[in-house]
């Protein structure tokens, strides 16, 4: 119950930028009570040169990376989206970065950036760049399961896709920015952005006290607003002539990451 | 305890100086006074926790500013935070009883401000100890502490050692070594400081054994920016900003770069985002200045658009006027950009290389004994053609800079050589190569380069301060078979007088003359240039320039004639002459600076600290003027500024045009207030209206008019598009018009070494070119600008950025008239995450920089959007 209420402060609104600010604090370890104290005169001992030695482990590597803090991940990620209602489809490669803080034991919450190609079959499917850009609340289930959640906003960039001009939307034949029904064939080109909602579950091994990896697997939901830019401008308003179309997509994707503390 | 207090005054002295009102005049001129040596601790610096350090489970830290006068004892010990007993009282008891060897500047002991950290660190409660001595310690550790990544001695380190359920320890001296008698077994050891992470080893010591060992602790941050400036200088200029450290080399969006970093302050404006030309109060970029110490360089940034040609690590700090710049700065009718390097310390050295997608560079600083020199070496090489290529071969870029430069001497007697370059070529198909060949062979179509050396001496002696310059170079321009080449001498004399008695107050008077000559040779293919050569070719602007010469000489005085009270005139005049026109023009200047008070904000300022009325009276007694960064001042100015007619792109060779076009003229005026709120706040509130008379070359690129049309395929009229062409747009860089701009800028920041930093900027501006006899919007003219720059520094050595970027649409001519529209604002979003990587004998960063993360549209002209992300990814390797 009270991982779920912090959870909803979280949701609520905690700001990235307090959050990991905050434990910057907990650094200096307790030092042991000083018993006697010889304070003995330094002497050289430079005639001795042994190599340098670096401290012992002083925190298992879970328990630093269920302490708060700042994290970072970077990755790769292959994955598709399928469009609803005659929205392109299309699959491709793509990197992500996350970052943000870990607030506790149970919760983090990311910023996450995504960015990829999408591509399928030329004059028919989309043929880009697919981005989008989420806050994640994350509930670590355990030392290895976590799962997300995140909403944001996410967007295609096209150039030409080779896809067919919809009926009656013709480019050079618009006076003014139209929108183009949604049941009808998709813009031929689309530079536009919307909604994005996030499900993501992932599996992390941690390699050190700063340093671990992830599998990861994520669903996702679209709704974005297409946006085919004919060149030209309204001569009295200079007001852009655009073509628009509401597409919504579903999408999938496997990635594997690696995390910083 | 005492090593991090030596090595906090040491830095802090060194680089954070609160160079507030104590020192000589002269000084406060500079980021980094030369001539300075900071004060160095004497005496015994520790500082005993109050009892509470037992009870406390985090760590507490004080920030104190420590005034040390010109005899090296402590005068005043104030807090800087709000109160926090016992931490800041036992803090303030300690810092009074230390002793310093005083800080001199140019050699005459002067008195200076030191804003000082110390965190407490919680200690456990000492155990009672046994009645008995303890077994017969034998054994013996001894050894070295250093710091991990720059082998520093870990000077004040506390070693504790448990052998058994009994505890020893003792200190490291100032060499970071300790030697520590022990009784035969084995011995924990764990090693304590301020600012370190904890450590922890296990040695086994026989009976009469002695074990020499050598510990890296590694500190809880490398900041490579220590010498960022906390502390207030003594204000002087009416408007400049000064930006340092992780405020120029980590701002996102910026690629690192400092001079990029202009972008996000107040009063600037860009052509296209990504296009680092300003537009500065309304200006044409033509019309600002980018210099490096006072020296303009004719090509800043690569290829007109990639990092600036200076690598970052010479350039210490970024002064950005956005107008009402001092006489010192003469030839520009907008604003001024002035990167500034420094003098490198006597040992000082420093190996620094790093890469990224487009560049790799590296920079050398060490001593030559020999001419009790330092010379530092930099230079970078550039290859976005290996990225362009995988995009096309049609085409190709490459760039490489280099910079040298060697300090003798002191600040104030002393000599400085600083020679730079920078090269660029952008390669096209050869003239004979197959239109349809996907890859034909490449040959140079653009070359951009130059050279300078700039030759400095100083000599001071009583009241007396003289500089004496001279920067030789060559420039080179290679476009479409036009090569275009100059040789540069400018000559440079100043001196300062710093007169006693001679009126109320203190009294600085500096004059000088200065002189350029350029010789310009420009060649054509073939002898003569066709019609179709001429049009947009180099020599379309560059014919009738031969010979340029400006004589000039300028005169300032700086008064203040009480602690008030700031009132700066000057006065400088330009003979310029190109071998057919000859023009003299007088910029006489004055601004002035009115001290009101101290403003104490609840939460922001310091309880403790003296109301605004006693901090005042104190500052007149004392005769200090004691500015710490909470004082409230009015400005204001008045000026009158000239320049040559400069094309408004900045080529190498094609800097001045010929005077027959007239000069450039502005005459600007500015009113503010600045206020200081503690803890590293201020706020700067100005307003300005210029008026420009005439306006010469001034960059237009939209339509003069708009008309529509039926569309021969359609029934419906469409747009047409305009028919301005590229002629019509240099017909009218040639014709002067009139122009004015005003606006309302606010600036607040926080500068701090802990935590947030940044700055919030945003500008309400207007400005106007006459056309027809009434006044129009400017084409790049952008009502809102509002930059948002935020840095937080986290622990194990993170820096996370982020910079919101709003900029309103630019005008857009439409039926009705000449930009009598808007188009469409822009948004934009940036993150940058450094990270510093500490290995035992090196420091190795990584950095990734996305600019515009979502994506957003930028409209670049009516009906064309561009929508880019920039993802860079960076090493940097320092030892």
């Amino acid at each position: 119950m009270r991982s779920l209420r912090r959870g909803c402060a979280i949701l609520g609104g905690i700001a990235v930028w307090l959050c990991v600010a905050a434990p910057a604090a907990a650094s200096a370890a307790e030092p042991p009570a000083p018993v006697d104290a010889p304070a003995e005169a330094s002497a050289s001992v430079d005639e001795d040169d042994p190599p340098l030695r670096l401290s012992l482990p002083t925190q298992a590597d879970r328990d630093a990376w269920r302490t708060a803090g700042f994290r970072v991940e970077s990755g790769l990620l292959y994955g598709g989206v399928s469009g609803l209602g005659g929205a392109p489809d299309g699959v491709g490669w793509g990197f992500f970065t996350r970052v943000g803080a870990r607030l506790d034991a149970d919760w983090s919450l990311l910023l996450a950036f995504r960015y990829g190609a999408v591509s399928g079959a030329v004059g028919q499917d989309l043929l880009g760049l697919r981005y989008a850009v989420t806050a994640q609340p994350v509930l670590h289930l355990g030392e290895r399961w976590s799962v997300a959640m995140g909403l944001g906003v996410a967007g295609f960039v096209e150039g030409g896709s080779g896809r067919p001009e919809p009926d009656g939307a013709t480019r050079d034949a618009l006076v003014a920015p139209y929108t183009v029904p949604g049941d009808s064939a998709a813009l031929p080109s689309c530079n536009g952005a919307g909604a994005v909602a996030q499900l993501r579950l992932a599996w992390t091994f941690v390699l050190g006290p700063m340093s671990a990896t992830a599998l990861e697997a994520m669903v996702d939901g679209q709704r974005s607003l297409c946006v085919d830019d004919t060149g030209r401008v309204e001569p009295d308003t200079a007001t852009a002539i655009v073509r628009r179309q509401w597409w919504t997509h579903v999408g999938w994707s496997f990635g594997w990451s690696f995390q910083w503390r | 305890m005492s090593r991090a207090v030596r090595t906090a005054v040491r830095a802090l002295a060194a680089w954070s100086l609160a160079l507030v009102g104590w020192l000589a005049p002269g000084v406060a001129n500079a980021a980094l006074p030369p001539g300075l040596e900071p004060p160095e601790a004497v005496t015994r610096t520790a500082i005993d926790p109050p009892a509470e350090v037992t009870r406390i489970s985090a760590p507490v830290e004080v920030r104190v500013k420590i005034v040390v006068g010109s005899d090296g004892s402590v005068r005043r010990v104030e807090r800087i935070d709000t109160p926090n007993p016992p931490w800041d009282e036992a803090l303030m008891r300690a810092v009074a009883r230390w002793g310093f060897r005083p800080g001199r500047y140019q050699g005459k002991p002067v008195a200076v401000a030191i804003t000082f950290t110390h965190r407490f660190v919680p200690v456990a409660p000492p155990p009672r100890a046994p009645p008995d001595g303890g077994p017969t310690r034998t054994a013996e550790l001894r050894g070295r502490v250093v710091e991990k990544g720059t082998r520093a001695p870990g000077a004040g380190v506390r070693v504790l050692a448990q052998v058994g359920d009994r505890k020893y320890r003792t200190d490291c001296d100032r060499k970071g070594r300790f030697r520590l008698a022990l009784p035969p077994g084995v011995a924990r050891i764990s090693l304590h400081g301020a600012g370190y992470l904890p450590f922890l080893q296990q040695e086994r010591l026989a009976d009469g054994e002695q074990v020499a060992v050598s510990y890296a602790v590694e500190k809880e941050r490398y900041d490579p920016y220590e010498v960022v400036v906390f502390g207030r200088q003594r204000r002087r200029e009416l408007s400049r900003v000064t930006l340092r450290g992780a405020e120029i080399q980590q701002v996102p969006g910026t690629f690192g770069d400092p001079y990029r970093v202009v972008a996000t302050l107040p009063g600037v404006a860009s052509i296209i985002s990504l296009l680092p030309l300003p537009v500065v109060r309304g200006a044409s970029p033509g019309s600002t200045g980018f210099l490096i110490d006072g020296t303009r360089v004719p090509l800043l940034f690569h290829l007109l658009s990639g990092p600036s040609v200076i690598h970052p690590a010479f350039v210490d700090e970024v002064r950005f006027y956005p107008g009402g710049a001092p006489v010192l700065y003469g030839g520009y009718t907008a604003g001024v950009i002035d990167g500034r390097t420094r003098r490198a310390g006597k040992d000082e050295r420093l190996y620094d290389a790093d890469i990224n997608l487009l560049q790799a560079g590296g920079l050398v600083r060490t001593p030559l004994p020999l001419l009790d020199a330092t010379l530092t070496v930099g230079g970078r090489v550039g290859y976005p053609g290996v990225i362009l290529s995988l995009a096309t071969n049609q085409a190709s870029l490459s760039y490489w800079d280099y910079q040298l430069r060697l300090d003798g001497g002191n600040a104030r007697n002393g000599w400085t050589v600083f020679a730079f370059g920078a090269w660029d070529e952008v390669q096209g198909p050869a003239a004979d190569a197959d239109p349809n060949d996907p890859e034909p062979e490449l040959e140079p179509v653009l070359q951009l380069g130059f050279h300078r050396i700039d030759l400095r001496a100083q000599h001071g002696r009583g009241p007396w301060d003289g500089r004496y310059r001279v920067v030789a170079g060559i420039d080179q321009t290679l476009s479409a078979g036009q090569s275009l080449s100059k040789l540069v001498l400018e000559p440079t004399l100043r001196w300062t007088l710093r007169p006693q008695g001679w009126l109320p107050g203190e009294v600085e008077l500096v004059g000088g003359v200065e002189g350029i000559h350029h010789d310009t040779d420009l060649e054509l293919s073939g002898g003569t240039s066709t019609p179709a050569q001429s049009q947009g070719g180099i020599d379309e602007f560059a014919t009738g320039i031969t010979r340029i010469t400006v004589a000039s000489a300028l005169s300032e005085a700086l008064w203040r004639p009480n602690p008030r009270w700031l009132v700066r005139p000057g006065v400088r005049a330009d003979w310029r002459y190109d071998g057919e026109t000859a023009i003299l023009a007088a910029d006489p200047r004055i601004s002035a600076r009115y001290r009101l008070g101290v403003v104490n904000v609840p939460g922001l300022s310091t309880a403790a600290t003296a109301t605004s009325a006693d901090a005042l009276r104190r500052a007149e007694q004392d005769g200090t003027a004691a500015d710490d960064g909470r004082a409230t001042w009015l400005k204001a100015g008045v000026g009158v500024f000239h320049q040559p007619p400069r094309m408004f792109l900045p080529l190498p060779g094609l800097d001045m045009l010929p005077l027959r076009y007239g000069l450039l003229q502005s005459i600007q005026t500015s009113l503010g207030v600045e206020m200081g709120l503690g803890s590293g706040f201020s706020v700067n509130l100005e307003g300005y209206y210029n008026h420009m008379d005439p306006v010469v070359f001034d960059l237009e690129v939209n339509p003069a008019s708009v008309v529509t049309q039926a569309n021969q395929t359609l029934l419906d009229p469409t747009a047409a598009a305009s028919n301005t062409t590229a002629q019509d747009v240099i017909d009218r860089l040639f014709a002067a018009q009139q122009g004015r701009a005003t606006g309302l800028e606010l600036m607040v920041r926080r500068q701090s070494r802990h935590g947030v930093y940044g700055w919030i900027s945003y500008t309400l501006s207007l400005s106007e070119r006459q056309k027809s006899g009434t006044f129009v919007p400017y084409d790049f003219d952008r009502t809102h600008l509002l930059n948002v720059v935020s840095g937080l520094r986290l622990p194990r050595n993170w820096d996370l950025g982020l910079r919101l970027q709003y900029q309103s649409g630019k005008p857009a001519t439409t039926t009705t008239g000449y930009n009598a529209a808007r188009g469409a604002g822009f948004f934009r979003l940036d993150l940058r995450i450094d990270k510093r990587a500490v290995w035992n004998k090196w420091l190795l960063d990584f950095y990734i920089d996305i600019t515009n993360v979502a994506l957003m549209p930028e409209e670049v002209t009516p009906g064309a959007t561009l929508r880019y992300v920039l993802p860079t990814f960076g090493l940097r390797a320092r030892l």
